[in-house]
């Protein structure tokens, strides 16, 4: 895009030409000029040419998230998320509480609206649960799940009066294999 | 190894222990919502028995148990005796292809007449939907078999637990 | 437009604020995640603004600067995860890595990505988010005269490299 000519507008300006972001009466003294010069011509209309792939270019249409829980007015929210999913129905509450989540969203569940959530594969076969809820509600969420309630931890209560003994090293076995060991 | 773009705060829900009675409008309402389907999609269901074997006979004793979990999260048993305080740590994982790996995690306290000893255990196995898996944390003993030798088996079966529902529904139905 | 309504403002400004995003980023996860980072800020942000424009001005402006921190974090994740690449066997892949999975880029964006950011995101905000000179300028706390003279060697270097891959 060189131009010859000392006469001739600098590329930053010719740019901004294009841009129409010359201000008069400069603006029209540089389109005389081009129109007369080749040199201008050819780099006004190369950098046409340009803005106009950029603008035809295709780009991946946005894909609009629900909007995260507010107030309806702009006001400090905390609002704690990444990626929102759809929002689970009022209906859902019981279904989750069959499911054991209960003792954790039950804080929440008491509101209209239950959190946000998103479940999917995580990495190293795990699952991913991210949850959407302002700050008052994950403080207690997390809370309640740093606390195993006694429902969800399994307690045996070996046999009275047994004296068990540490025999070897523990073991890990498909009882398959077990059993096909042991016939050996 | 993966980087994650966000700083991300995963929480990853406990499951509290379920006896599922749910009546058939909750299961429908289950089925019907779309948005818990993932979460179905993914729970499992740990059926976990201890039991104290005698040798060749039935069990003297055992304990039967359930809990539901997601891929990755644990499932805690303590097993409380009166010389012995066991907490073993489940945790089943899940490939894409549904392929499953128990990791159990092991800590024992055996109180002695003049000491107390502590071990811990780590150990791995991939299982199938359904299949048992045996933990021994006290070990296995050679002399299993011999008539004083008694074994403490903690047996392990993972179903996904939207097959089970599903058979409830369906025997509830008949 | 005395205040503009947050769910408006939301539907209204996402879509440029995407296209930005998208121009600057070079792929269409990372813009969401910056898009979504932005509106968090502005609910946050308490005080609302004059009107859209004004909105959007400041919308913009932290969308950027964002982007910006993206790009950096870009930059050494690139480097660390060659050399990780180079000394591991094997590796946990997430579904959404983004090294290892990209989306299918033109080559206009292509070219887009191998611009120094400071010219990309200047020629992004004239080409994709409907802005003037002075409006950048604002933006980006720069002068007039810095982005007339950056929209330019964005245009020089652009026009370059997409002429190098025909």
């Amino acid at each position: 895009m060189s131009r010859a000519g000392a006469k001739c507008p600098t590329g930053d300006t010719l740019s901004a030409f294009v841009d129409g972001e010359v201000r008069a009466p400069w603006d029209q003294a540089i389109a005389r000029h081009v129109e007369a010069c080749p040199g201008c011509r050819e780099a006004v209309a190369c950098l046409g040419r340009l803005r106009e792939r950029l603008a035809r270019d295709p780009a991946p249409e946005p894909r609009l998230p629900p909007l995260p829980p507010h107030s309806g007015r702009v006001r400090p929210v905390p609002v704690w998320r990444r990626r929102i999913a759809l929002p689970l129905p009022a209906a859902a509450a019981a279904a989750l509480a069959i499911l054991g989540l209960g003792v954790a969203l039950a804080a929440v569940a008491g509101r209209p609206k239950l959190p946000w959530m998103s479940i999917r594969h995580g990495p190293a076969g795990t699952t991913e649960v991210i949850v959407a809820a302002p700050v008052e509600d994950l403080e207690q969420l997390l809370r309640t799940l740093d606390q195993p309630s006694r429902a969800s931890q399994l307690v045996i209560h070996l046999p009275a009066d047994s004296q068990l003994i540490m025999v070897g090293e523990p073991q890990l076995v498909r009882e398959a294999d077990y059993s096909r060991g042991r016939r050996w | 190894m993966v980087k994650p773009r966000l700083p991300l705060v995963f929480l990853i829900l406990a499951f509290a222990g379920l006896q599922a009675r749910a009546q058939d409008s909750e299961l429908d309402r289950i089925f019907q919502d779309q948005d818990l389907q993932s979460l179905i999609d993914r729970a499992l269901q740990l059926n976990i028995t201890a039991k104290v074997l005698p040798p060749g006979e039935a069990p003297a004793w055992n304990s039967a148990s359930s809990q539901v979990t997601l891929p990755g999260r644990s499932v805690a048993v303590r097993l409380v005796g009166d010389n012995l305080h066991i907490d073993v740590v489940f945790t089943p994982y899940q490939g894409e292809g549904g392929d499953l790996v128990l990791v159990a995690q092991g800590q024992v306290w055996m109180a002695g007449a003049q000491e107390t000893r502590y071990f811990t255990t780590f150990k791995s196995v991939p299982v199938d939907a359904g299949e048992k898996v045996l933990f021994f944390p006290l070990g296995l003993s050679p002399n299993v078999g011999r008539g004083d030798t008694f074994t403490l088996q903690i047996e392990v079966e993972i179903f996904p637990y939207r097959e089970l529902l599903e058979k409830q529904k369906a025997s509830a139905g008949e | 437009m005395l205040h503009a309504d947050v769910a408006h403002v939301y539907e209204t400004l996402y879509p440029t604020l995407f296209r930005v995003a998208y121009r600057i980023c070079g792929n269409r996860s990372k813009a969401e995640d910056v898009c979504q980072e932005t509106f968090i800020k502005y609910f946050e942000r308490g005080e609302p603004l004059p009107d859209l424009e004004q909105t959007k001005y400041w919308l913009i402006r932290v969308l950027r600067n964002l982007a910006l921190n993206h790009e950096k974090k870009r930059s050494r994740e690139s480097k660390a995860y060659q050399r990780f690449a180079r000394n591991s066997r094997q590796y946990t892949e997430s579904g959404e890595t983004e090294v290892l999975q990209e989306e299918a880029r033109s080559l206009v964006q292509r070219a887009l990505d191998r611009l120094p950011y400071n010219l990309r995101s200047v020629l992004v905000l004239k080409e994709y988010a409907d802005l003037g000179y002075r409006e950048i300028a604002r933006v980006l706390g720069i002068s007039e005269g810095n982005v007339k003279v950056r929209v330019f060697r964005a245009r020089e270097r652009l026009a370059q490299l997409l002429e190098d891959d025909l």
